[in-house]
């Protein structure tokens, strides 16, 4: 390796006409490291790297002029210290303060030559008493910046980024040597930073700043402010300063922009009237100026509309989607936490979930500050502008929840302490937010803010963003679907282009206060009798459901999937909760107690729930069927088209789907000779345990369609529940078990191979099967990625996640156009 | 012998835009601009590969 940059040093200093480590005529490089993507946190720059006692003295013959020289040298000096060595920067800070005050300067620019050289001696001298002393040899301060350019691929800063970007370890950093060129070296250099687009509004304009006589990271730094590239008429900008460098950068842009098809973010320096570009790369930019220039990149031709939707980031959409913060508003911070679930929330703090739906009631916009939440807080978090919790990852109950409802919320800040008892939010520097205070928050950002924030509307309706998504639909091959239940959702999916409901799930609909009463009476019977008659009572509910449903996705499929909850869940906790129920059903404490005890589960997700329910309490089924089919008869007869499917949750054999779809179509018959009437229906089976997937050429005899129920199969695969992995995850990710959390992104390795075998022997038995997605995954680009591939008819994802996902499943499309082999029949 | 270090300058390069693997970005496109013609500093780029021979081999 030494032998090879010797060798590339050799084939610089000819084209330079310069030698490295020579004290005549000096060669300088910097720095840099570079990853495969981006990485903050990664070693920065050194400059001027080749400077020692000797060279700086031939730097000043050959630049004319000495302060220069001995400013660069000390500014290598402290970077190196800093950055190669680890030594502490405000030390060599303090004696830069001390020598201007000394002199009584204001500004760096004042020092002379005959400071900076004392500045120099001074660092030295810092560095012997440290033991961190920048070595004289040229070569020794390259083997060394270069060494250290690795070194930093493992600091923790580095490490983190990486975890929270899934970023494999072993990608590892390259080292970038290059020949030093000056911005710094007098009136006729300059440095600058530039776009070829507007990175914030995608405007198609040179956007950029450059600053005389500085150094890159003078413009950073922010000490002086830099002057537009552009013309603004005040002579001022570069373009009027000297509009032959302009037009030399102008042609660079058209050049660059041309060639990589793609916005490019650009650094030069003009070293004594000549132009050096330094970097380039494509640009970071908002997501309302990907949207605008990738459609805008299509009409002037540069780009074909395969290649404009590959632009937007399909997570990034999600900014598109949710009101803001006012960006111009004061705004005062109070705590941060993890961004769990993006847009703006602004309320009056409430901290449980009764007091949420209260408030809301009456009107309120509230703000639910919980330390976590669970499974009963999902009606206050519905009520909710947005969430808070002090505990908790990115996957936590609320965080997942409040992705799906689209509510903003930040989740596990550690800023902050709750009271229950006194209803108070206290933040580590002390403030204090009472019930009913203003409080607002950036679920994007992880911000807790003080007090009312004004926000703004995100302009999702504008011609860009329509006629970007119109090509989306035009590209994809996998039909996206919606999970959702109430009208409100169900409505959003709609407006969001769902094409039907792949997810509705019949429990949330009993947990209204004036359901729940009968559901309870339901589950305390202890006979049929008795459960029948409370399913009656609950037959005009859910029909009334599965209408609203039906009427919104009209013309459209909509998957309804049996009861699946263990019926304890929806009984009461406290002794109060229970007397209550007791006397309401003319029991006794005891005996309302016996019941719950004979229910309660050692493992309830593994227990009485899914088909197993049916297959004991096939009355439960019959009810929903009932509705279901009354609902879609009603509508029919109003011309309403309604495309119901049946699914059956929790199957792993073609015995257990065969005996529920035997009530399922025995009750059909029974409903369609009632009202001299029959409307089409599906039925179909859930695929979320590993015997379903083995079994699945057996299931799809029975099945018109599965939906791989991807969390509860990762789950049952991985042996491992989602609310309890939180700290062995972070192990895991951390010691490369998963890369990303695999119920964030599907574990294609593992998980994928079931749900890819499976696809392929459903479709060996019973080609005209419709596979599809639902639970969170159905809304990530890389499991919809992984989808495709697996040839699935559809992805089903939370309403808010439905333009993500018709995005992603594009961009899918593109990506394996190409796929030799593909097992689907259908899809592709 | 595997080839750990890429030059750029004066026009040419040995690396481009689509090594980004081993150039990392700031070099690919280092080498990609010298290939456009644009006036860039000449210098060179260490490979990744190097990076992860370094961590295999207690940093040396």
């Amino acid at each position: 390796m030494k032998d090879q940059v010797k060798e590339a040093v050799a084939g610089v200093e000819k084209i330079m006409g310069k030698k490295f480590a020579d004290a005549e005529n000096p060669l300088l490089f910097s720095v840099r490291s570079g990853a495969r993507v981006s990485m903050p946190g990664m070693m920065d720059t050194v400059l001027n790297l080749g400077l020692n006692d000797e060279t700086v003295k031939a730097l000043a013959k050959a630049s004319g002029s000495e302060r220069f020289a001995y400013d660069s040298y000390r500014r290598f000096l402290q970077m190196f210290s800093d950055v190669v060595l680890g030594a502490d920067l405000d030390l060599y800070e303090e004696a830069l303060e001390n020598m201007k005050k000394s002199k009584g300067y204001k500004s760096d620019t004042d020092l002379t030559a005959e400071d900076l050289k004392e500045l120099v001696k001074e660092y030295k001298e810092i560095g012997q008493k440290l033991g961190k002393v920048v070595p004289q040899d040229p070569w020794d301060q390259l083997w060394a910046g270069i060494g250290a350019v690795f070194g930093s691929w493992m600091v923790d800063r580095a490490i983190t980024y990486r975890k929270l970007n899934n970023i494999p370890g072993d990608w590892g950093t390259a080292v970038n040597v290059q020949t030093m060129v000056f911005g710094n070296a007098g009136d006729d250099c300059a440095t600058g930073v530039c776009f070829s687009r507007d990175p914030a509004t995608g405007e198609n304009v040179y956007y950029g700043e450059y600053l005389v006589n500085a150094q890159g990271e003078d413009v950073v730094a922010g000490i002086r402010t830099p002057q537009p590239m552009a013309s603004k008429g005040d002579g001022t900008s570069l373009e009027e300063k000297w509009p032959h460098l302009y037009k030399e950068l102008v042609d660079v842009r058209n050049n660059l922009e041309a060639h990589y098809k793609d916005m490019q973010d650009m650094e030069f320096t003009i070293e004594h009237g000549k132009l050096w570009m330094l970097q380039c790369r494509n640009g970071k930019r908002t997501a309302q100026a990907a949207v605008r220039m990738a459609v805008e990149m299509v009409e002037e031709g540069l780009l074909n509309k395969e290649e404009a939707i590959m632009r937007v980031g399909a997570d990034q959409l999600d900014q598109l989607l949710h009101p803001m913060l006012d960006p111009k508003a004061p705004k005062k911070v109070i705590a941060t936490g993890l961004p769990a679930s993006p847009g703006a929330a602004v309320g009056r703090a409430v901290f449980n979930a009764e007091d949420a739906e209260a408030w809301a009631a009456k009107g309120e916009k509230v703000i639910l500050i919980r330390n976590e939440t669970s499974p009963e807080d999902i009606g206050g978090m519905h009520a909710s502008q947005g969430v808070i919790t002090a505990r908790g990852g990115m996957t936590s109950h609320a965080a997942v929840v409040a992705r799906g409802m689209g509510t903003p919320c930040v989740s596990g800040s550690h800023d902050i302490v709750i009271s229950y008892k006194d209803k108070t939010m206290t933040t580590k520097s002390g403030v204090v937010v009472k019930e009913g205070d203003w409080v607002s928050l950036d679920g994007g950002k992880g911000q807790i803010i003080e007090g009312q924030v004004p926000t703004v509307k995100a302009d999702t309706n504008t011609g860009n963003f329509g006629k970007l998504m119109s090509w989306v639909d035009e590209i994809r091959t996998i039909e996206v679907r919606a999970n959702a239940e109430t009208p409100k959702d169900a409505q959003q999916a709609r407006d969001f282009g769902a094409q039907g409901i792949g997810l509705a799930r019949t429990e949330h609909m009993f947990f209204d206060a004036d359901r729940i009463p009968d559901m309870r009476a339901m589950i305390l019977s202890d006979n049929e009798e008795g459960r029948r008659a409370a399913l009656a009572r609950l037959l005009p509910y859910q029909k009334q459901d599965f209408k609203d449903l039906f009427k919104i996705m009209e013309g459209m499929p909509v998957v309804i999937r049996l009861l699946d909850p263990p019926l304890h869940e929806f009984l009461p906790h406290t002794d109060a909760e229970m007397q209550d129920l007791a006397n309401k059903m003319g029991m006794t404490l005891q005996q309302v107690k016996n019941r719950a005890d004979a229910l309660h589960e050692a493992n309830p997700m593994l227990g009485h729930r899914g088909c197993r329910l049916p297959i004991t309490y096939p009355e439960i089924c019959e009810m929903q069927t009932r509705a279901i089919l009354e609902a879609a008869i009603e509508c029919a007869d109003n011309g309403i088209k309604v495309l119901p499917e049946i699914e059956v949750p929790l199957t792993g054999s073609k015995k257990e789907l065969d005996i529920v779809k035997d009530i399922i179509d025995r009750t059909a018959e029974k409903v369609f000779a009632e009202k001299g009437k029959k409307v089409k229906y599906e039925v179909g089976s859930m695929i979320e345990l590993p015997r379903a997937a083995l079994k699945a050429d057996e299931l799809a005899k029975s099945a018109e369609f599965f939906g791989f129920g991807t969390n509860d199969l990762t789950q049952t695969t991985l042996g491992m529940s989602r609310d309890d992995t939180g700290a062995i995850l972070d192990e895991y990710r951390a010691r490369g078990v998963y890369v990303a959390d695999p119920f964030a992104s599907i574990d294609v390795e593992g998980v994928g191979a079931l749900v890819k075998m499976a696809c392929e022997k459903a479709r060996s038995s019973n080609p005209n099967i419709w596979l599809g997605v639902c639970g969170e995954h159905g809304g990530d680009p890389a499991s919809i990625d992984f989808f495709q591939t697996c040839g699935m008819n559809y992805v089903s994802c939370s309403p808010f996640r439905v333009p993500v996902a018709r995005l992603a499943a594009a961009q899918a499309a593109v990506r394996h156009k190409n796929d030799a082999g593909c097992s689907c029949k259908k899809a592709c | 012998m595997t080839k750990w270090v890429y030059t750029f300058g004066n026009g040419k390069a040995e690396g481009d835009a689509s090594m980004r693997n081993l150039l990392g970005g700031k070099g690919a496109n280092l080498a990609e601009m010298n290939k456009v013609g644009l006036p860039v500093p000449p210098g060179f780029t260490v490979t990744t590969e190097v990076c992860t021979y370094y961590y295999n081999n207690n940093h040396t």
